[in-house]
């Protein structure tokens, strides 16, 4: 199935409980017609949540940095040892 | 750098949910308060609920669009 | 624990490594793999695009050091893209598994170990590396970077459902029959690719598992992000959120 339906179906079957909704008037209309203005605005508040939530908690590693510097050192001495070409290009 | 980072990211955190809560409490629940209670004063009137967020998401869609005219203009210059 | 230490004998690692302009980096990346991975069956595919700078000349040095059957030159003459690359080296490679990874040392190779062993441990078709969760990390992203990162991940999840953490890294480990049958149907360019393989590798049903990496962003030289990769970026959020049925349906006809 290609995956916009599945989306398309879940936006779907909202719409139907939405319409429902506006039919029935078990709460009035005019309180109904926000409802899907409010729904967007959820999507966009939940959008922002996660992106707030993932950059506050970015996982970082400055430390891996450094390891990477002595990792380097330590290849740039064996590789010149063996006689391979390393230097000059930075 | 890291921490200023992370407080934008709480920044973004704290904005997203004062947002859902202002809106959940103006839409869902105003509506069931009289009229006349004295927290309605805090709350405009209920068409700028769906003013608002229409006209921000048109202006968000505009961004959008000639963001990516922009970039879509520029590579076009570029392999020309 | 028998069956597996005979798994780990049989089995071969073919390391994929796309080159433009690396001769520094991929002496330094070829002694790290060879440093990490010592009771490994494996060779490195170095499929670099006609690099002006000498990094093949660097490529035949190494070989006089290794050997030429661990390390395989598979050069093309010019610039032809980062998919493509696979293809050509995945032609050549001769392990049941095969592992892709970056030549700039944003990927260390210290970390394939633990790819192996959880693929060992869980018998997973591909085992992706993932920067976004405890024990990874990213190193060397300012604010926008970060912020475009996240919110391209938001915006994949939310669209896509995939099921897997982290989906633009292009640290990967398959096997190699899963890698051929999930990239003949990739089309994609650029880091797009990386999302569109991951994404259509969980959606054909592949089992995927993660493992934590770092990423220490490009020591030499500078990676970019700008308006042109973000755009690509929701091009091909658009293209995978449309284009599964196709290919789906020529594949259940078979």
């Amino acid at each position: 199935m290609k995956h916009i339906i599945k989306i398309i179906t879940l936006l779907v079957a909202i719409s139907a409980f939405w319409i429902g909704l506006l039919q029935a008037s078990v709460i009035p209309s005019s309180h109904t017609w926000l409802l899907p203005i409010y729904f967007i605005v959820s999507l966009g508040c939940y959008g922002l949540l996660m992106v707030g939530v993932g950059l506050m908690r970015f996982p970082t590693c400055p430390q891996e940095a450094l390891l990477l510097q002595q990792d380097i050192v330590e290849a740039k001495d064996f590789l010149k040892q063996k006689g391979v070409d390393v230097g000059g290009s930075d | 750098m890291e921490l200023a980072d992370r407080a934008v990211g709480l920044l973004l955190t704290l904005t997203s949910l004062s947002i859902f809560t202002y809106y959940t409490f103006w839409v869902i629940i105003l509506p069931f308060v009289d009229s006349d209670h004295f927290i309605q004063q805090y709350f405009l009137p209920q068409e700028y609920a769906i003013l608002i967020p229409v006209f921000a998401g048109v202006v968000l869609l505009c961004f959008l669009c000639i963001f990516i005219g922009s970039v879509m203009l520029k590579s076009k210059k570029k392999k020309a | 624990m028998e069956g597996q230490q005979k798994n780990k004998e049989k089995n071969k690692y073919s390391i994929i490594v796309p080159t433009y302009n690396e001769r520094l980096n991929i002496a330094l990346l070829v002694y790290l793999i060879f440093k990490h991975l010592r009771d490994v069956d494996f060779e490195i595919i170095v499929v670099d695009d006609g690099s002006p700078d000498g990094t093949q000349e660097i490529i035949k040095q190494l070989q006089q050091v290794y050997g030429e059957d661990r390390i395989l030159l598979r050069a093309r003459p010019r610039k032809l893209g980062l998919g493509t690359a696979y293809v050509h080296g995945l032609k050549h490679a001769s392990g049941n598994f095969v592992v892709i990874m970056d030549a700039d040392l944003s990927h260390h190779p210290k970390y394939l170990p633990s790819f192996i062993k959880k693929q060992l441990d869980t018998g997973a078709s591909i085992v992706t590396g993932t920067r976004y969760v405890k024990g990874g990390g990213v190193h060397g992203w300012n604010l926008m970077r970060k912020l475009t990162s996240r919110g391209a991940n938001v915006l994949a999840h939310t669209l896509l459902w995939p099921g897997v953490s982290d989906l633009t890294g292009s640290f990967r480990l398959y096997k190699k029959s899963v890698l051929e049958d999930v990239i003949s149907s990739c089309v994609s360019k650029g880091y797009v690719f990386q999302m569109e393989m991951i994404v259509r590798a969980s959606r054909k049903g592949y089992h995927i598992e993660e493992v934590p990496i770092t990423f220490v962003d490009r020591v030499y030289g500078s990676s970019k992000l700008g308006g042109s990769e973000i755009v690509e970026y929701l091009k091909g959020l658009a293209y995978l959120l449309l284009q599964w049925s196709a290919i789906r349906n020529i594949s259940s006809d078979k």
